[in-house]
């Protein structure tokens, strides 16, 4: 009877005991993920030598946009002067073999492909876009170009690639899966694939000129 | 000749009046002509959804070219006669959760979901705790009798604020003794 009120004194220290371990495994819990973070910073950008990141899209569709949805629409992108910036005959349809079709990159496995990150809403991209569309006409057989475009709407990058009289594949890469596999940050961004499926190169921010996108891919053709 | 030359000034007069009226017509701040409770739902949508491309900016406050097309899709989807969770889901699928404002539920990015939730509980259980210690020790306070006026068993029994060692010895010698 008498050894009761040293059990239960017993009893509280244990108590308190406990909840000290458990503040500090909670304090532990916290610094490691803390920690974690710190030595684990957002992953760089998918790098030449990695095998690039295969994705699945839907490609746009290729009927042209009917012009009361399309002059507002350029209106919007490119100020009331979009003729200036716009190099295809407006009402044609781009090419039908990549009208809403589904597309993985594995699917051009055996040819080297260019793939490009591009938005309508990405000013720099305008500069970009009538390069690539050249390049593609010129390579056009030896190399696969792909554009996807990221955190865009449907009117505005069909009214886009019709701007730009674009006729190699685009599709939206919806919910920025691709853009995330590949680790990038911002738009545009061209990837240089061989033909084995790996990242020879990239470019960050738009190709300044013809002869620059002409040497990644000259290179990218050697490998 | 003079009637050709009226007729085309009435018509040039209707033309000018339609352009005018169309031009004036548009409020800038309300370019696709919503309602107001549509105009409400949309200033809603917008102060749930974020910047894509941005730190930290909401949707209705962002002047990026994205944030302004974004702003035009949801017009566009209120004229449709969407409901708020349609255009927002809508937008999920399109430019992802990042829209959300949220970190995506994955990996160790749970831990900001349930870290809050398991400290507040565990405060909360914490709080209960120490309540019911204090209610207990005030319950055996108001039970302690005055030293010396009752059996030792209540002297025993009370005891939380006497000292540990203090409550042993006494525990020990009254063991010796009985």
């Amino acid at each position: 009877m008498s050894q009761a009120p040293i059990e239960s004194q017993k009893k509280k220290r244990k108590g308190g005991v406990g909840l000290l371990l458990l503040i500090a495994v909670a304090g532990f819990i916290l610094l490691a993920v803390f920690y974690y973070g710190i030595l684990n910073p957002p992953s760089q950008r998918a790098d030449s030598g990695e095998k690039a990141p295969d994705f699945s899209v839907t490609t746009y569709a290729s009927a042209p946009l009917p012009p009361d949805v399309l002059e507002p629409a350029l209106a919007n992108l490119f100020g009331g002067n979009y003729q200036t910036y716009c190099t295809g005959d407006l009402s044609k349809p781009r090419p039908a073999e990549y009208d809403s079709i589904p597309l993985k990159l594995s699917d051009f496995r055996g040819t080297p492909v260019v793939l490009n990150f591009w938005a309508s809403w990405c000013t720099t991209c305008k500069e970009e876009q009538p390069l690539l569309e050249s390049a593609w006409r010129r390579y056009k057989g030896q190399v696969q170009f792909i554009g996807l475009s990221h955190l865009d709407q449907d009117k505005n990058a069909r009214a886009w690639l019709q701007c730009y009289d674009v006729t190699y594949p685009n599709a939206p890469d919806l919910g920025g899966k691709a853009y995330n596999a590949y680790r990038i940050q911002g738009v545009p961004e061209t990837y240089f694939i061989d033909a084995d499926g790996n990242i020879v190169d990239y470019y960050v921010g738009a190709i300044p000129n013809g002869s620059i996108l002409d040497q990644l891919i000259q290179k990218l053709l050697q490998q | 000749m003079k009637k050709a030359i009226f007729l085309a000034l009435i018509a040039l007069i209707v033309v000018a009046a339609v352009a005018f009226a169309q031009e004036g017509g548009a409020d800038p701040n309300n370019p696709h002509g919503l309602t107001p409770e549509q105009q409400a739902l949309a200033k809603e949508i917008q102060q749930e959804l974020w910047c894509p491309i941005c730190q930290g900016v909401r949707l209705d406050v962002c002047e990026q070219q994205v944030c302004q097309q974004m702003r035009e899709m949801i017009d566009e989807m209120l004229l449709e006669g969407k409901t708020k969770q349609e255009i927002i889901d809508e937008f999920v699928v399109q430019y992802g959760v990042v829209i959300l404002g949220e970190p995506p539920k994955q990996g160790v990015n749970w831990l900001a979901w349930i870290m809050p939730i398991a400290l507040v509980l565990a405060g909360l259980g914490f709080a209960v705790w120490m309540s019911r210690k204090w209610t207990e020790k005030r319950r055996q306070e108001a039970a302690v009798v005055p030293v010396g006026a009752g059996p030792d068993a209540d002297i025993a029994s009370a005891s939380d604020d006497i000292d540990d060692d203090y409550l042993a010895r006494v525990d020990q010698e009254l063991g010796e003794e009985y």
